[in-house]
């Protein structure tokens, strides 16, 4: 058994055979004759000294070992792919594929100034972004498949295997619907009788901690809402209410239909905090977006003080 | 283009961190120049160059260092990889039982099982000294887990899995002062003593066939016997003409224990092939070593 035997092409044997559900569908999808891509797995298996698939009742299926080696022959290939990308970068050539995950705070207020400056250095990036929430965004960023998150981060509870940057502290707001009942509210205190929806940021957090903290029972929380868009698009159209900043909210489309009453307690603040994993192998371009990413912070917190 | 092989990126990150080719090729246990045109064929690859060569060794051009982050991550996911591999192996001791016949013990175990010791060092390899009624007998009490020899004969209650292997060619073989020509003909050589080597039960009979084919008689006296050695001796002491795998007949002929006759009539072959009960399907160890037999049979043809 010798994993530093093992070619690429049969890593990715696997990978595609497992993905598309069978030899024939692989050799397919990879442009190669069935016998070829059927010797590339017999000899990734020779390699590591066990085999990786076995016909079982329903086809092709992984055996144990299969299963174990999956996982990182998926993050070995992916790592393969990013070197090929970022030696193409360092030649000079202006294509990148980015993906990154951000939460609604970052990707309205930061994404779109970074991004000008990752298009200006490549102008045919491909740039994906989607909805971060933490914890999941970890295993995509382990695997290799997100290059970078930002997002609220607990961070007594990230694990060693991440390195957290603080981008952006903004206050959280109580907010409402623009023509709710108790829009004249002035204190928490007059709001404990809602219904809350916790969402990202205040997801399980900052909402009791802020009644507490003004000496108030923990509100009824009948809606858990990882997007914080979604809790604001529930927000509109019902009478319960949320925490959110006032810089989202006024970016969203649905800004007239909110309201944010001036309470006098002490609200909690959200941190957005850009997540890496710390073995990480950026891309020229996507050290350009990080780097933009960190300068747009930068102004923004100035422009705020 | 062909892919940029995983071992150069480890290369470009152990030059890195031994600064010198010299060194790097030691930690590497590859010969400098093995490691030298590695480092030429992956800065073809990336398409500039990784190092700037010194008197006293190497170091990164600015863009070998933007790239070596790349080299040192895909390192540290094989060495991750390799670790879980390892441990993997270490919690399961495991086994193959197999049933060879000659030809297939000489033409693919000899590699076979070399590449098994080294992809799969943990697992032990039991040779079993069966043939072809036998074979059934052992599958049915599960002793063994896949046999290797000739096609057996067709019963659809054994349920098998047959997968063809290889066509071993058969020979004519006499001893070197035999009184025959080279290319004697079948009707002069049906006259003396013939021994068959190969399977007894219930396979073809492929001297009558062949014979028969010839519009020749059969001979009279024929001994058939499954091992190789009884032939030989056969051949070679008692003057018998014989009808033998050519990989077993091989090693005698360059011994100049025996002459091989070149017959014009085709000669039958016979096909061997590898396989195992349906209901029984192979555990990790017999796939290794399957994967073995098939790799060593794809090396034999290319």
């Amino acid at each position: 058994m010798h994993a530093l035997e093992m070619r690429v092409g049969q890593l990715r044997a696997l990978v595609v055979v497992v993905a598309e559900g069978g030899v024939s569908a692989g050799a397919r999808r990879l442009g190669v004759a069935q016998p070829t891509l059927t010797r590339a797995i017999q000899q990734l298996e020779m390699a590591l000294g066990s085999p990786v698939l076995a016909r079982g009742p329903g086809g092709l299926e992984l055996t144990d070992f299969g299963r174990l080696l999956l996982p990182h022959a998926q993050r070995l290939l992916r790592a393969h792919e990013k070197a090929q990308e970022a030696a193409s970068q360092l030649r000079g050539e202006p294509h990148a594929q980015l993906h990154i995950a951000a939460s609604a705070l970052p990707r309205l207020l930061l994404l779109p100034a970074a991004s000008r400056a990752l298009w200006a250095a490549y102008p045919e990036a491909q740039l994906q972004v989607s909805e971060a929430a933490y914890p999941h965004v970890l295993q995509r960023l382990d695997s290799g498949a997100l290059d970078m998150a930002m997002c609220p981060v607990p961070l007594s509870q990230l694990p060693q295997a991440y390195e957290a940057r603080e981008l952006l502290t903004v206050e959280l707001a109580v907010t409402m619907r623009a023509d709710h009942p108790l829009r004249r509210a002035r204190s928490l205190a007059d709001l404990a009788s809602c219904e809350w929806i916790a969402a990202g940021p205040s997801f399980g957090q900052g909402l009791p901690e802020a009644f507490a903290r003004n000496g108030l029972p923990a509100p009824s929380c009948p809606v858990h809402c990882e997007s914080l868009e979604h809790a604001l698009r529930l927000v509109g159209h019902t009478t319960m209410l949320t925490l959110a900043p006032a810089e989202v909210v006024r970016q969203l489309p649905l800004a007239d239909s909110l309201f944010q009453p001036p309470l006098r307690d002490q609200m909690p603040a959200l941190t957005i905090v850009l997540l890496l994993p710390r073995r990480r192998a950026l891309s020229p371009a996507a050290q350009t977006l990080l780097a933009a990413l960190e300068q747009t912070a930068r102004l923004m917190r100035e422009a705020m003080r | 283009m062909e892919e940029m092989p995983l071992q150069h990126l480890l290369a470009l990150s152990v030059i890195h961190d031994s600064g010198s080719i010299t060194e790097a090729a030691q930690r590497l246990r590859l010969s400098q120049p093995a490691l030298t045109r590695a480092l030429r064929q992956l800065e073809t690859h990336v398409g500039f160059t990784l190092f700037e060569r010194h008197a006293r060794g190497v170091t990164l051009t600015p863009s070998g260092q933007a790239f070596l982050a790349h080299a040192q991550l895909v390192q540290s996911l094989t060495q991750q990889t390799s670790e879980a591999v390892r441990q993997w192996h270490r919690q399961r001791p495991r086994e193959v039982r197999i049933a060879a016949a000659d030809v297939p013990m000489v033409e693919l175990l000899p590699s076979a099982l070399a590449l098994l010791r080294h992809s799969a060092p943990d697992v032990r390899v039991r040779l079993m000294d069966a043939t072809a009624p036998e074979i059934m007998a052992c599958f049915r009490e599960g002793l063994i887990d896949l046999a290797l020899g000739p096609v057996p004969p067709h019963d659809p209650s054994d349920r098998l899995r047959i997968e063809p292997l290889m066509d071993a060619e058969l020979v004519v073989a006499v001893a070197p002062n035999t009184m025959v020509s080279d290319n004697a003909t079948l009707s002069c050589l049906r006259h003396l003593g013939w021994v068959v080597q190969g399977p007894l039960d219930g396979l073809p009979d492929p001297l009558g066939d062949w014979f028969a084919r010839a519009g020749v008689e059969a001979p009279r006296r024929i001994l058939s016997c499954e091992s190789a050695s009884t032939a030989l001796q056969f051949i070679t002491a008692e003057g018998f003409v014989g009808l033998l795998p050519e990989p077993l007949a091989r090693p005698a002929q360059l011994r100049g224990q025996i002459r091989v006759l070149s017959i014009n009539d085709t000669l039958p072959s016979r096909r061997m092939a590898l396989f195992y009960p349906q209901t029984r399907p192979l555990d990790d160890a017999a796939r290794m070593l399957y994967s073995a037999v098939r790799l060593a049979l794809h090396h034999a043809r290319t």
